[in-house]
């Protein structure tokens, strides 16, 4: 509760004299900007965004701009940011700036229910869905027609794939399916978090990967309304106060070899003797782990 | 131009150290006089000396006299072999013309993008901490930038190492089960040489190939099949999977994916590089003038 309590007031007053991000929110042009949106639903979907920020100490920290650029573009969309919804959500990032150091933003995200709502809104959808696809259940592959399944054919519980499918009301129908190896090539191909502990591909797979076959079916085959176009654009974007997309999650970042050698070494290390090895060219940024390490290893002994 | 001082790159000292193939001026001097007292011997043994044979054996005897003449003068020294002669005349366009040789390929853009991916994989594997070297070094004959070294400094070197990273995982065990490349034992002398080093390695790495290169050799494939688009023939979308597998190794142990050739400094092989920079500065002396001959005039 304390801890609670503590980050809400963090969320309120910056020690440091940078507006806070209840400060950022309460400012006449913010609310005006969410009242033209949303109406009378401004005021909870703040509320929301304020509170899914004091929940997630990253978020906390995040550069409160960029919160609100994420939250406005759910907000044109119409679409919640409640986490347990599924519909789109907010995503801290750690991004390198040009003098090396690193800032945490906010990045907008959509999930796959997120793209299934606006493609049901569009009313050019007679139906959109997706499924995971099951050992057995693939019954033809077809370069020119695409896949067809055998749904009675599931011979296990293993997952190989998915896919996803819509109709459009004049008829066009149409497949995308990838395996889980190509989701998860697509996956760190375009998310530099991919491999985070704390990422949405770790904690949920399932769903990011329905999102990237329902994505990517939309965006090469439907016909796309501007809300499915800012969908598409605006998915994993960091989006600033003028409504600039920039995609923060896979840019080219420069990088430090020696620093992430030192990075990979201090995570290989199985002994003291590694750590001492290196010890003389760990970089300040990276004396937390180093000594976190450390300890991990002193206490195994 | 002036090539008395020209200094060769320690990457391109195999080129220079090949020897020609065939025998050498001296074999050839002594094959020459050990025919010739065996001929002149024949000859003393035959009783009539009016005979064909003697006849013979006398032109046989008169035509070997004539080329341990020719070579007696030269029999020290080694005419340069044809890639030798080759890598000079590039060497001297080079240095007149400012224009390079080096042809880039897949094999050597990959060696450029993933040196860093590889010296952090053989600091990985062995515990110690590397710092890729940047600092060019040279002596009166060489130069070069040997890629890390361990030691208080450079110019102080114990061991100087030189990484490769091999193309993929066929061409990484191929250099792994053959002798060393004759061309690399030359350049790691040539570091020790600039070094001090006592020591040298050459470490094969074994790393993913960069996304770039992957992507350049799949739309190479796409446009050599008949494939419409990319995005929907399976089989193409199978041969891509097959090609990120065959080019990215994260599921081989690191301490699988490096492997060393040790090469200890060697003196005398020093001293015939540099006689060998000489000779070739020569050369280079030679070719200026068969070029500018009407410059050289002119300077003089």
């Amino acid at each position: 509760m304390e801890t609670k309590e503590k980050k809400k007031n963090e969320v309120a007053v910056n020690g440091n004299g940078k507006m806070s991000l209840k400060q950022f929110f309460e400012a006449d042009n913010v609310q005006k900007k969410f009242q033209d949106m949303l109406g009378k639903r401004a005021a909870g979907f703040i509320t929301s965004v304020l509170q899914i920020c004091s929940q997630n100490a990253l978020l906390a920290d995040a550069d409160p701009a960029s919160i609100y650029g994420a939250a406005a573009t759910a907000a044109t969309l119409d679409l919640p940011l409640n986490q347990n919804l599924g519909f789109a959500y907010i995503i801290p990032y750690n991004q390198k700036q040009p003098d090396g150091t690193f800032k945490k933003v906010a990045q907008f995200q959509m999930g796959y229910k997120g793209f299934i709502q606006l493609a049901q809104r569009s009313g050019q959808f007679k139906t959109i869905s997706s499924a995971p696809i099951y050992e057995g259940q693939i019954a033809t592959n077809d370069p020119l027609k695409g896949m067809t399944f055998n749904w009675e054919g599931k011979k296990s519980d293993v997952v190989i794939g998915y896919a996803a499918y819509f109709q459009l009301i004049n008829g066009f129908e149409k497949v995308w399916y990838m395996d889980v190896d190509q989701i998860k090539r697509h996956g760190q191909k375009f998310s530099k978090t991919y491999a985070n502990k704390y990422g949405l591909w770790s904690t949920d797979f399932d769903g990011m990967a329905t999102k990237t076959v329902i994505k990517l079916l939309l965006s090469k085959f439907a016909p796309l309304t501007i809300d499915l176009q800012k969908a598409v654009i605006a998915d994993q974007a960091l989006i600033d106060e003028n409504e600039n997309t920039e995609y923060v999650d896979h840019e080219e970042v420069l990088i430090d070899p020696a620093a992430q050698r030192i990075a990979a070494m201090i995570s290989d290390a199985t002994k003291m003797e590694h750590l001492d090895a290196i010890e003389e060219f760990v970089q300040d940024g990276q004396l937390d782990m180093f000594n976190e390490k450390k300890k991990l290893l002193e206490g195994s002994k | 131009m002036n090539f008395s001082n020209q200094l060769f790159r320690c990457s391109s000292l195999g080129y220079l150290m090949t020897e020609p193939k065939g025998k050498s001026n001296f074999e050839k001097w002594e094959e020459a006089c050990i025919n010739l007292g065996r001929y002149r011997s024949e000859y003393e043994n035959i009783k009539n000396k009016e005979t064909k044979t003697a006849a013979k054996k006398l032109e046989q005897i008169s035509k070997t006299e004539a080329e341990v003449n020719a070579l007696e003068p030269i029999r020290h020294t080694q005419e340069l072999a044809e890639t030798v002669k080759t890598h000079l005349v590039d060497v001297y366009v080079s240095a007149v013309y400012g224009r390079k040789t080096e042809i880039t390929s897949k094999f050597l853009e990959k060696g450029l993008m993933v040196e860093e991916d590889s010296i952090t994989l053989y600091s990985r594997a062995t515990k110690t901490f590397f710092l890729k070297n940047e600092e060019h070094l040279s002596n009166d004959f060489i130069m070069g930038t040997p890629d890390l070294y361990t030691g208080s400094d450079v110019h102080h070197a114990d061991l100087v190492i030189d990484v490769k990273s091999s193309w993929d995982i066929f061409t990484y065990h191929r250099a792994a089960t053959a002798p060393m490349n004759k061309m690399y034992y030359w350049q790691l002398q040539g570091y020790m040489w600039l070094t001090g080093a006592q020591r040298a390695k050459l470490v094969y790495c074994l790393v993913n190939t960069p996304e770039k290169l992957i992507n350049d050799e799949k739309r190479k494939m796409f446009y050599a099949s008949n494939s419409i688009d990319p995005d929907t023939d399976w089989s193409y979308m199978e041969a891509c999977a097959d090609l990120d597998k065959a080019l990215t190794y994260d599921d081989i142990p690191i301490d699988k994916r490096y492997f060393t050739f040790e090469v200890e400094r060697n003196d005398e092989d020093l001293k015939a590089l540099q006689d060998r920079v000489i000779r070739g500065r020569e050369f280079l002396g030679q070719l200026h003038e068969k070029f500018y001959p009407a410059l050289l005039k002119e300077q003089v």
